[in-house]
């Protein structure tokens, strides 16, 4: 018998059975392929399709870069440009890159004179890798060395700090240092955000007032011959600082060209013996506590002596004196007895919430503390009555005028522009009607006591004359004097306060040999104010009209009876 | 049939590569433009920073007033020069009647 190919058989099961094996694994391998494809197509889907968001439709284009000039603007409260930077080029050299020192310093010296070439010889064949040739060239400059082609000189790009205005706003600006750090005034006050900041920093100068400021100060700087002065024109209503100067100043695009004499800041720093215009706040306060009226008086015949001091009188009439009288004529004797009237602490109460005894908040690093007498004994009560004893700055002077002026509110002095619909914060230091009689009497100073020369037509000057002798080592020296003139205008609803102070002023024939603060500060006052209230908005009135007269009215009391006395008919 | 779907998918693929790199390159110039006048508008905002300067520069008080007393008849303003409104004649025109402006000149 033939056998049956069981083998084959076998064999072709065997072969079926890896066939089958084969096309299992192939279906297997497949199948994971297809899943594996699929979630990537998925995917791919996802992503392209459905999930749209995470690409941006449309590319952003890159922006302009913002141009920035380092250190952000000063500008004053119109947007006049105070301070501001520029890019400059600064020349270094790397004296190992430099291949003939010799030629280089000559020519170097030629294109820049003011250059020594022995100096830029050392420089050049120092060894160093760095060293700086002159910062800040300017464009010419910069040029000319370009010209010159000489090897191991680079170029470093630079800010530099401008000053448009000069020496207009020298000691409240202040001014920044050759690497862009503010070294005194706002620039050191705002440094960290002028550094930081795009946005201009606005303060509440007005620049065309600021010029009248300087020049009417320099004018009465110098027809009397003085060590210096200071001038303030702040607005009443807000506390703002409009102009503030000071005499001597300096240039500061070159501070260091100025004597250091020049960078003190009379006007906040330098405090000041203010005279009889204290007696403004000697007649409010002692008004307010209600210690006299306005139809009190005192007995003014005789001088006072307390220990070793002689209290006198410069414009005196020896004879009992009303209130307006005592104001009007500039009375120490009154003023001293009327100090007395509301006592010592009394005294420093209103002193202190007027913001005369603390340092003011002006907005300036160089801020003088007042000099406050320590015991505050029954003497200091009587010379600080007219100003003596008592030394304040300027700035926080004219704060605590514009106090008294406008109906006893006080707002903190201040250089910066509030913003729009931000109203001044004040509190409440003197009566409204305190307020409205010392306005009273300071326009009977102006039109019939010592400040007559403080009169600007149409603008109802009020305001009060100074005259301090100033301390010399020990004791007063008569002969150096500290003159000045506080006017408030218009008196009838202030609108701002006007401070000039000369320092040592001396008298000329035009003014009779007087230095005082009637005859020196006063018509600056009044030149000040004429030119200026047409440029802050204040209209003129009329004078003699019956509406002014009656608001301001006031009616000068007579001796009481039994008391010695000249009564209003004799004068 | 099989032959001419292929030729199709290569030209496709070959138009399709083309105006991508046509795009590419427009883009890149566009690109380059916009650098430019990117750096242009710095350029020019960085003069505009030197000429506010230089206006403010120009504008010192100091200078305008001599200027001014150089080449100008002005003055400050005195008061007299300055007035109210109240201080000028009533110049209304008759509400009916009278010559208005349309007229002058006619």
């Amino acid at each position: 018998m033939t056998p049956k190919p069981i083998a084959t058989a076998h064999l072709d099961g065997t072969a079926k059975q890896s066939l089958e094996v084969g096309r299992n694994r192939l279906l297997v391998g497949g199948a994971l392929f297809a899943v594996a494809f699929s979630v990537i197509a998925f995917r791919l889907a996802d992503v392209s399709v459905v999930k749209t968001a995470g690409e941006p439709g449309v590319a952003a284009a890159a922006q302009a870069r913002a141009f920035t000039a380092g250190r952000a603007d000063i500008v004053d409260r119109n947007g006049v440009i105070l301070a501001t930077s520029l890019n400059t080029a600064s020349l270094y050299a790397n004296p190992r890159h430099v291949l003939d020192a010799r030629e280089a310093a000559k020519r170097l010296s030629r294109v820049l004179p003011e250059l020594r070439a022995a100096v830029l010889l050392a420089k050049l064949t120092s060894g160093r890798t760095f060293v700086w040739i002159k910062r800040h060239l300017t464009p010419r400059q910069h040029h000319s060395v370009l010209r010159q082609g000489i090897p191991g000189l680079y170029f470093q790009r630079e800010e530099r700090r401008i000053y448009p205005q000069g020496r207009l706003f020298s000691h409240l600006l202040g001014f920044a240092g050759i690497d862009g750090v503010g070294l005194a005034g706002v620039e050191k006050q705002f440094n960290d955000s002028l550094r930081a900041g795009a946005k201009p920093l606005v303060l509440s100068v007005d620049t065309r007032i600021q010029h009248v400021l300087t020049q009417e100060l320099a004018a009465a700087v110098g027809e009397f011959r003085a060590a210096g002065g200071t001038g303030l024109v702040m607005d009443t209503d807000t506390g703002e600082i409009i102009a503030m100067a000071s005499l001597p100043d300096f240039d500061p695009n070159v501070p260091n060209r100025s004597p250091a004499k020049a960078l003190f800041n009379r006007a906040t720093l330098g405090v000041y013996e203010m005279g009889s215009t204290f007696k403004v706040f000697t007649v409010a306060m002692a008004l307010d506590a209600g210690a006299v009226r306005m139809s009190g008086g005192f007995d003014a015949s005789k001088p006072i002596r307390v220990a070793s001091y002689r209290i006198t009188d410069y414009h005196g009439k020896n004879r009992w004196l009303s209130v307006p009288e005592i104001f009007m004529y500039s009375s120490n004797i009154g003023a001293a007895k009327m100090a007395l009237a509301l006592g010592t602490r009394g005294q420093r109460d209103y002193l202190g919430r007027l913001g005369l005894l603390t340092p003011p908040s002006v907005e300036v690093p160089e801020v003088g503390a007042p000099l406050v007498p320590s015991p505050w004994r029954k003497i200091n009560t009587m010379t600080i009555a007219y100003g003596h004893g008592i030394a304040v700055s300027p700035a926080q002077f004219a704060e605590s005028v514009a106090t008294v002026a406008n109906g006893g509110i006080r707002y903190p002095a201040t250089v910066l522009k509030p913003l729009k619909d931000e109203p001044a914060k004040g509190r409440r230091v003197l009566k409204r009607r305190t307020s409205l009689e010392i306005r009273k009497l300071m326009r009977l100073v102006v039109t019939g006591g010592t400040g007559r020369q403080g009169h600007a037509p149409g603008y109802l000057v009020g305001g009060k004359t100074g005259t301090a002798e100033k301390t010399g080592g020990r004791g007063y020296r008569s002969k150096a004097l500290v003159s000045s003139f506080v006017g408030v205008f218009p008196i009838t609803a202030p609108r701002y306060v006007v401070l000039v102070l000369i320092d040592e002023p001396r008298g000329n024939k035009r003014t009779h040999g007087y230095a005082t603060g009637g005859w020196v500060a006063a018509p600056a006052v009044s030149r000040i104010i004429s030119r200026a209230a047409p440029l802050l908005g204040v209209a003129p009135v009329d004078e003699e009209s019956e509406l002014v007269r009656r608001t301001l009215r006031v009616r000068i009391p007579t001796a009481p009876r039994g008391r010695q006395g000249h009564n209003i008919a004799s004068f | 049939m099989r032959g001419r779907v292929t030729v199709f998918w290569i030209l496709l693929a070959a138009v399709v590569g083309f105006g991508l790199f046509q795009v590419k390159y427009k883009v890149q110039t566009l690109e380059d433009d916009l650098a430019r006048l990117n750096a242009a508008i710095t350029a020019e905002q960085e003069q505009l920073h030197v000429l506010a300067a230089e206006w403010a520069y120009l504008n010192h008080p100091a200078r305008l007033q001599e200027l001014s007393a150089r080449y100008l008849p002005l003055r400050p303003p005195t008061v007299d020069q300055i007035g109210t409104l109240d201080g000028l004649p009533d110049a209304r025109l008759p509400a009916n009647g009278g010559p208005r402006l349309d007229d002058v000149g006619r």
